[in-house]
C-alpha cells in the first residue's frame, strides 16, 4: 500500500502554505512535526480531500485521489484537530451516524460501534448526549469515529490534545497495534506521542519538507548539538537570550539546562543523548514552539 | 441511503424551535379561529345553517324573484331573533350571488360578442379569447349554498399558513448545511465516503418529507377545526363563490380547487425548501441562512407594499406568491408559447419545476468541489 505526494503545493491568497512537498508512505506510523503555521493541517487536509492541492497530486496506490474520489475516501479515516459534533446526539447515535456516512451497514455498524466504545473506553456513557462530554471524552469519540471503517489510511490531527496520561499512552498503544497493515499519520506537538512508534517522522517548516526519516537517522544530525549543563540562577538569562534551551531543572547544586547547540556552549557543559523533544527544538524556533 | 435519511429527518425534527414555532402558530391560530366563530354578518353558524338548509337551491329567476318579495316583507332592521335575522341575511346572500351570476353572464356575453367581432381570424387574441369562452362555458353558477368552512379553508392559505410554512421552512432547514460548517462536522462528514453525494441526496430527501409534513398538519388542522366549527358543507359550490375569485375562468367547485391548491402550495414549498437548502450550502452560519432566505421570501411583498410597480409583472412570481397559489386563479392568463396558448398556472409550474431541479441539481458540483480552510 502507498501513498503518494507529489510536488504538493497550497496557495491561500497570499500565503503559500504548503510549498512543493513530495514524499510517499507505506505501511506504518509516521509522526508530523511542525510549529503551528508550518501547514500540517493544511497538508492533511488535502490527504483527505478536504482541500484541492492548488499544484501537484496525490496519489493512493497509484491513482489520483481526486479521480478515486469516494473509493480513496472509503478507505480513509481522519479525526480533525478540532472534532465537529451534534450535541443533541447521544455517542451511540453520533457513531451510527458517521457509520452510516461511511457506508457501513446497520447491523456491522452496531458491532463496530459497541467495540470502538469499548476501546476508547466510553461504553458506560453510550447513551449520554456528547454536548455533555467533557474535552477528552470528546476527543476519545472523535478517535472512535475515525476508526469506525477500519481505514486503510489514518489521519489524525493533535488526537491526543485533552488526553490524560493514561488515555495517551492507551492511544499510543492502539495506533501502534492497528499500523501494522494501514499507513497512519499522526500530528502532534507532544513529541512523546511518536517517539516509540512512528517509522518515521516527518519535519514541516514554514510549508517546506525538511526531512523525511526514522527517528534513529534523524537523531544522529543532531547526536553533537545537544549538551547538559548546571548553572547558577542567576546565569540562567544568558543562556536562554543566546541558546535554545530544553529543559531547566533545579537542582541542590544550581540549575540544570538542556542545550541544543553547534557547539559547546560552556565549559562545564557536557554532551548528552538526543532525544525527539531536542529533535523539535533544533528545527523549531523558540518563539515558534511557544 | 434509509440510514443517512433517517439521521438527517432526525437533525430537522430535533430542533427545539420547529416545534416551539409550532405551539406557538397552533395556540395562537386557534385563538383568532375561536374568537370569531360567527358569519361575516355576526349571525350564528347554527342559525345560519339552518336558514341555508331551507334556502340552498338554484338561482332561477322565479325563486330569485320569490326571496326578493320575501326580504322585502320582512322589516330586516327590526328582526328580534337571531334566526330571523340569520333567515334575512342568508337572502341577502343568495340575492347578491344572483347579483354576481348576472354580472357573470353579462362578462360572458360580451366575450362572445368580442370573439364574434373578431370574425374568426386566426390570431393569438382570437384563440386566447376562444380559450376564454369554453373554460367559462364549464363555470355553472346556478346553485347556492352554505359554504363557509371551505370558503375558510381556502381563504386561511393566503391569510395565514403562506407565512407559517414558510417561517417553519427557514427555521427548519436554514441550517442544514451551514450549522456542520459551524460546528467543523463538515470536515468528518465530507472526507466520509457518502459524505459528498448521497448526504446531499438524503438532505433533499429529508427536507421534501418535512415539507410534506408541514403541510400535512396544517391541512389536517384548517380542515379539522373549520368542518369542526362550519360543517363540511359546500365542498360542491363552484370556486367563483368565493368573492375574489368571482372573474375566474377555471371551472372548479371548492374540493377540486382546494386539491389543486394544496398541490401547488406543496409543489411550490418544496422549491421554497430547496432554495433554503441552496443558500445553506453558500452560507457560513445559520444566522446569514436564516436572513438571506427570509429576504428573498419577502421582498417581492415589500415591492409590492411600497407600489413599486416597476416589478409588478415579476413580483407575482415571488416565493411568497407562488406559495400562494390563489394569484393564478383569479384571473385568465395565458402564455404563447411558440404559438400555443397555455394557461399560466401550467406554464408557472412548469418552469418553476424546471428552477427547482436546477438548483437541487446545483447542490452536488457543490458539495463534490466544497473545501474546509
Amino acid at each position: 500500500m502507498k501513498l503518494s505526494v507529489e510536488n504538493v503545493s497550497k496557495q491561500f491568497k497570499d500565503k503559500l502554505a504548503v510549498n512543493n512537498v513530495s514524499f510517499d508512505l507505506t505501511e506504518g506510523v509516521y509522526g508530523f512535526l511542525g510549529a503551528n503555521g508550518a501547514g500540517k493541517t493544511t497538508l492533511m487536509r488535502m490527504l483527505v480531500t478536504l482541500l484541492k492541492p492548488s499544484s501537484g497530486r496525490i496519489l493512493f496506490e497509484g491513482k489520483d485521489i481526486d479521480v478515486l474520489d469516494d473509493k480513496y475516501r472509503d478507505v480513509i479515516g481522519y479525526l480533525p484537530q478540532y472534532i465537529g459534533l451534534y450535541k443533541n446526539f447521544t455517542a451511540e447515535k453520533y457513531l451510527m451516524y458517521i457509520a452510516s456516512l461511511k457506508g457501513i451497514e446497520k447491523e456491522q455498524a452496531k458491532k463496530k460501534v459497541d467495540e470502538l466504545l469499548e476501546v476508547v473506553n466510553l461504553s458506560e456513557h453510550s447513551k449520554r448526549k456528547v454536548g455533555k462530554y467533557s474535552g477528552g471524552m470528546k476527543q476519545r469519540i472523535g478517535i472512535a469515529q475515525a476508526l469506525l471503517n477500519d481505514p486503510k489510511v489514518l489521519i489524525v490531527d493533535e488526537p491526543t490534545s485533552g488526553l490524560d496520561p493514561k488515555e495517551r499512552i492507551r492511544f499510543r498503544n492502539l495506533l501502534s497495534s492497528i499500523s501494522k497493515d494501514r499507513i497512519v499519520l499522526l500530528s502532534t506537538h507532544i513529541v512523546s506521542d511518536i517517539e516509540f512508534i512512528a517509522k518515521e517522522i516527518i519535519v514541516l517548516k514554514s510549508g517546506q519538507l525538511i526531512h523525511k526519516n526514522s527517528p534513529e537517522i534523524l537523531l544522529e544530525h543532531i547526536k553533537d548539538k545537544v549538551w547538559t549543563v548546571t548553572v547558577n540562577e542567576n546565569e540562567v538569562p544568558n543562556f536562554q537570550s543566546v541558546y535554545k534551551v530544553g529543559n531547566i531543572v533545579r537542582q541542590n547544586d544550581g540549575v540544570g539546562l538542556r542545550i541544543i547547540a553547534e557547539e559547546k556552549p560552556d565549559a562545564r557543559a557536557l554532551q548528552a543523548a538526543p532525544n525527539l523533544e531536542d529533535l523539535y527544538l533544533y528545527y523549531f524556533d523558540q518563539e515558534e514552539i511557544k | 441511503m434509509r440510514s443517512l435519511l433517517k439521521f438527517e429527518l432526525y437533525k430537522i425534527f430535533s430542533q427545539k424551535s420547529i416545534w416551539i414555532t409550532l405551539i406557538i402558530i397552533f395556540l395562537g391560530l386557534s385563538a383568532i379561529t375561536l374568537s370569531s366563530t360567527s358569519t361575516s354578518y355576526g349571525d350564528s353558524v347554527e342559525d345560519t345553517v339552518a336558514a341555508w338548509d331551507k334556502l340552498e337551491g338554484d338561482l332561477s329567476e322565479e325563486r330569485i324573484s320569490k326571496l326578493k318579495d320575501e326580504l322585502n316583507k320582512m322589516d330586516v332592521e327590526n328582526l328580534s331573533s337571531p334566526k330571523e335575522k340569520a333567515y334575512g341575511n342568508t337572502i341577502s346572500n343568495i340575492l347578491f350571488e344572483d347579483f354576481e351570476y348576472s354580472n357573470f353572464k353579462e362578462r360572458k356575453a360580451a366575450l362572445e360578442q368580442e370573439i364574434q367581432s373578431l370574425n374568426n381570424s386566426n390570431g393569438t387574441n382570437y384563440e386566447e379569447l376562444e380559450l376564454k369562452l369554453s373554460m367559462l362555458e364549464k363555470v355553472d353558477l346556478n346553485t347556492t349554498m352554505f359554504n363557509l368552512g371551505p370558503t375558510n379553508i381556502i381563504d386561511n392559505l393566503e391569510t395565514f399558513f403562506v407565512i407559517f410554512t414558510a417561517l417553519l421552512l427557514i427555521i427548519g432547514l436554514s441550517s442544514v448545511f451551514s450549522k456542520e460548517t459551524g460546528t467543523g462536522m463538515n470536515q468528518i462528514i465530507l472526507s466520509s465516503t457518502h459524505g459528498r453525494k448521497k448526504v446531499t441526496s438524503a438532505k433533499l430527501l429529508a427536507a421534501v418529507i418535512y415539507v410534506l409534513f408541514i403541510v400535512g398538519i396544517q391541512i389536517i388542522y384548517n380542515v379539522g377545526i373549520n368542518t369542526l366549527l362550519y360543517t363540511g358543507q359546500g365542498w360542491d359550490s363552484p370556486l367563483q363563490k368565493i368573492m375574489r375569485f368571482n372573474e375566474s375562468p377555471y371551472a372548479f367547485n371548492l374540493l377540486e380547487y382546494f386539491s389543486t391548491q394544496m398541490i401547488l402550495h406543496t409543489l411550490f414549498s418544496i422549491g421554497f425548501a430547496i432554495l433554503i437548502i441552496l443558500i445553506s450550502s453558500l452560507s457560513k452560519t445559520s444566522v446569514q441562512s436564516i436572513i438571506i432566505s427570509s429576504i428573498i421570501f419577502v421582498i417581492p411583498l415589500i415591492l409590492y407594499g411600497f407600489s413599486i410597480t416597476n416589478f409588478e409583472n415579476y413580483i407575482r412570481y415571488g416565493y411568497i406568491y407562488l406559495m400562494t397559489v390563489d394569484h393564478f386563479f383569479v384571473s385568465f392568463k395565458t402564455y404563447n408559447i411558440f404559438g400555443t396558448i397555455i394557461l399560466e398556472p401550467y406554464v408557472v409550474t412548469i418552469v418553476f419545476v424546471l428552477v427547482t431541479v436546477i438548483f437541487a441539481l446545483l447542490l452536488y458540483p457543490i458539495q463534490k468541489k466544497r473545501q474546509v480552510s
